[in-house]
């Protein structure tokens, strides 16, 4: 596995990137992840348990050797498992903390079984789940990371109370895990493919994007999309369409990611396509040079998981080939960066 | 973001357990496999004429499921990818030829801003 030089953060995949190669008929774990190597799409590997292994959470003996045996045989590193905390599992009524605790807390268990280091858990799991997970994440050695992910920032108050928890712990067995859709520059083009799908006009689309683009919340702004969007004639199903922009691509400064450091467990290199520009490899909507440069000066040395996420708009695009094109640019920017020390 | 892979192009067949009626083969609009009690509808509209959820029953790997039962299933899982078979009945024989199905999921994820889920819409042929 090509790895980044040492005192650098390390690159990876997630199987996520590969949920449509996931569903082609004939796939299983095994060729997935031996695939993934083959590309030299590592070092790191993580996976969503709830995608990638049948079963999940109640593993039995057999299960475990055998998945752990396919990712041995990659060469690959474990670095996280995306776990779910579904509190809606019961009609009616979420779980109460004690149901909740025990859901993740399978899953943590699962997860050092799979010799993971890490699981992603969503903003749902809350400061009082978390605080409860602490003795099970030290004792296992797994390090348990909300993960930041659009229309989530820094300021919303789930996320300020998190913080306020880190800090006042002091704790490396809990924390963050950045997803770079919630600081991107601009709504990925990927996006066209699905709206053209949806029957919506390359117009109310260029409307949307500009209306993203503008300043303020994000969620101020849905009044006025729903405005523009009906007077277009937009079907409830397209007006979907157009909200989920607004939900999965967040504009917080990617500068600001700073400020979840040091509690920070790992990261989702999440993005929606890499282009050749007349400088080389660039991604139009997310600011890599910007976070590349945070990372390196927060001295993160942890895993970025190649997060490829266009194949929810389009399937024209090979999530192999674009991984690719994601390590070698993100590669290259961060061995650039000159480190903080040396400035 | 997966509404276009919930009706399966294959696998459209009448029953053949004495019945009139038929099998759709059906996947799960969402990223990731859900426990069958977040299932909350699988809705079938057929040539245009919605058949009620009592006359369907849902199937995942071998095991097969009536809806008013799903809501209380919480130890089996629809994974994602995974083809269930969703049989329905109907008070004629259906007509061998193209048939319009049109599927609807509804899927209650916790953490999602807006209803999960997704619809489908396919002409499928039932062979002769």
């Amino acid at each position: 596995m090509t790895d980044t030089a040492p005192g650098l953060p390390r690159l990876g995949t997630t199987l996520f990137s590969l949920t449509l190669e996931q569903r082609r008929p004939g796939r299983d774990l095994a060729s997935l992840v031996a695939e993934v190597a083959a590309r030299d799409l590592g070092p790191g590997l993580e996976m969503v348990a709830f995608q990638s292994l049948r079963g999940w959470p109640r593993l039995d003996d057999d299960a475990v050797r055998e998945v752990r045996g396919v990712i041995d045989a990659s060469g690959l590193t474990p670095s996280c498992l995306a776990i779910n905390l579904d509190l809606g599992l019961y009609p009616g009524r979420l779980l109460s903390d004690d149901e909740a605790y025990e859901y993740v807390a399978v899953q943590v268990r699962g997860a050092a079984a799979l010799g993971f280091p890490a699981v992603r858990v969503g903003i749902e799991c809350g400061p009082e789940i978390m605080t409860r997970l602490l003795p099970l994440a030290e004792q296992l050695g797994v390090k348990v990371g909300v993960e930041i992910h659009a229309p989530l920032t820094i300021e919303a108050p789930p996320v300020a109370a998190l913080k306020e928890l880190f800090t006042r712990l002091d704790t490396p067995w809990l924390g963050f895990i950045p997803d770079m859709s919630a600081s991107m520059r601009a709504v990925p083009d990927a996006v066209d493919d699905a709206h053209r799908v949806a029957g919506i006009s390359p117009e109310l689309t260029a409307l949307t994007k500009e209306l993203w683009a503008e300043p303020g919340p994000t969620m101020a702004k849905f009044p006025e999309l729903e405005r523009r969007a009906a007077e277009a004639g937009a079907t409830p199903a397209q007006l979907g369409n157009l909200r989920m922009l607004f939900t999965m691509h967040g504009r917080m400064a990617p500068e600001r990611w700073a400020e979840f450091f040091p509690h920070v467990v790992h990261v989702h290199g999440k993005f929606y396509g890499i282009v050749d520009g007349p400088d080389g490899l660039t991604d139009p909507s997310i600011d890599w040079p910007a976070v590349a440069r945070v990372l390196r000066e927060q001295g993160y040395t942890g895993f970025v998981s190649s997060e490829y996420e266009a194949h929810a708009y389009s399937d024209r695009y090979s999530a192999f080939d674009q991984i690719r094109s994601q390590h070698d640019m993100l590669k290259r920017l961060l061995e650039a960066e000159p480190a903080v020390a040396a400035r | 973001m997966f509404d276009r892979y919930i009706v399966c192009e294959e696998g459209f067949r009448a029953l053949d357990d004495g019945r009139t009626g038929g099998v759709v083969e059906v996947r799960m609009p969402y990223y990731r496999g859900l426990t069958l009690s977040m299932v909350e509808a699988v809705d079938l509209v057929l040539d245009g004429r919605p058949v009620p959820p009592a006359r369907t029953t849902f199937t995942v790997h071998g095991r097969t499921y009536r809806f008013d039962q799903l809501p209380h299933t919480t130890d089996d899982r629809w994974e994602m990818g995974e083809r269930a078979q969703l049989a329905f009945e109907t008070d004629e024989p259906l007509t061998p030829g193209e048939h319009e199905v049109a599927v609807a999921v509804r899927l209650r994820i916790s953490y999602m801003p807006v209803p999960g889920g997704g619809r489908d819409t396919k002409r499928l042929t039932l062979a002769a």
